[in-house]
């Protein structure tokens, strides 16, 4: 499954030395949940987005990513 | 630790039990074609079974927590697993069985075939995947379906670049 929306949450967690667990306890999620979304297979909720922000201590958009489909253009 | 959550685990022990149910009873139906009373007694193993992996799972796992992606995909399964249902149920009383005992195997071989549906789409859901049908497939359904929906978009906008606000006007 080829989510559109992006995410750094692997690279601001290795940033801070924090395991996979640690964040997950953090988040109310289970660990598995955190590898989904890492590995872009799961989007999480609105609600759990700004939880993993939070924790990381920064903004949405630097977190998570859209990329808008491409048209093409005459 | 594992990589798999607890629901999984006991997803896949509810898919095997469901399956053994089935060819057990399927095996029986065609071994004793006579008496199909036994119906009901196979009806209370498919539910027994997955309840007491359960209760032992929980017993004896530390990590039985459930989140927001196990119920978004519990969901998602039960709507398939009942959707199916609901054909069945329905092909049932189109085809109008008069044997109530007949009619009762029926039942519970579409209620097992359901669940079996709801446990095989959550399972490919935790897999990573989006539906039953292939990833590739999918991305070709939707790249058609956008290509068209651009198409149309361009047709409407150059339709719109060519009413000027005079023809609007006339037309109102």
């Amino acid at each position: 499954m080829s989510s559109r929306i992006r995410n750094t949450v692997r690279d601001l967690r290795a940033a801070r030395s924090m395991t996979q667990q640690d964040l997950a306890d953090l988040i109310y999620v289970t660990r598995q949940t955190v590898i989904a979304i890492e590995g872009d297979k799961y989007s999480p909720s609105l609600e759990v987005a700004f939880r993993i922000a939070h924790v990381f201590g920064v903004p949405l958009e630097q977190v998570f990513q859209y990329e808008a489909p491409t048209r093409r253009t005459k | 630790m594992s990589a798999f959550t607890y629901r999984q685990k006991a997803l896949a022990a509810e898919l095997i039990v469901n399956v053994a149910v089935l060819i057990g009873f399927l095996l029986y139906l065609a071994l004793c074609p006579g008496s199909h009373n036994f119906a009901p007694l196979f009806l209370f193993v498919s539910w027994y079974f997955p309840i007491l992996y359960g209760v032992l799972k929980i017993h004896t796992t530390e990590d039985t927590r459930t989140d927001e992606r196990d119920r978004d995909f519990e969901n998602r399964g039960r709507r398939d697993g009942y959707g199916f249902l609901s054909f069945g149920v329905f092909m049932l009383i189109w085809l109008r069985l008069d044997d109530p005992i007949s009619l009762l195997n029926q039942l519970l071989v579409i209620w097992i075939l359901s669940r079996l549906v709801a446990n095989g789409k959550q399972l490919r859901l935790y897999a990573g995947h989006e539906s039953w049908l292939p990833d590739s497939f999918r991305a070709s359904l939707r790249q058609r379906t956008r290509r068209r929906f651009e198409t149309r978009l361009a047709e409407v906008r150059a339709a719109q670049a060519n009413l000027g606000p005079q023809d609007e006007d006339g037309k109102q």
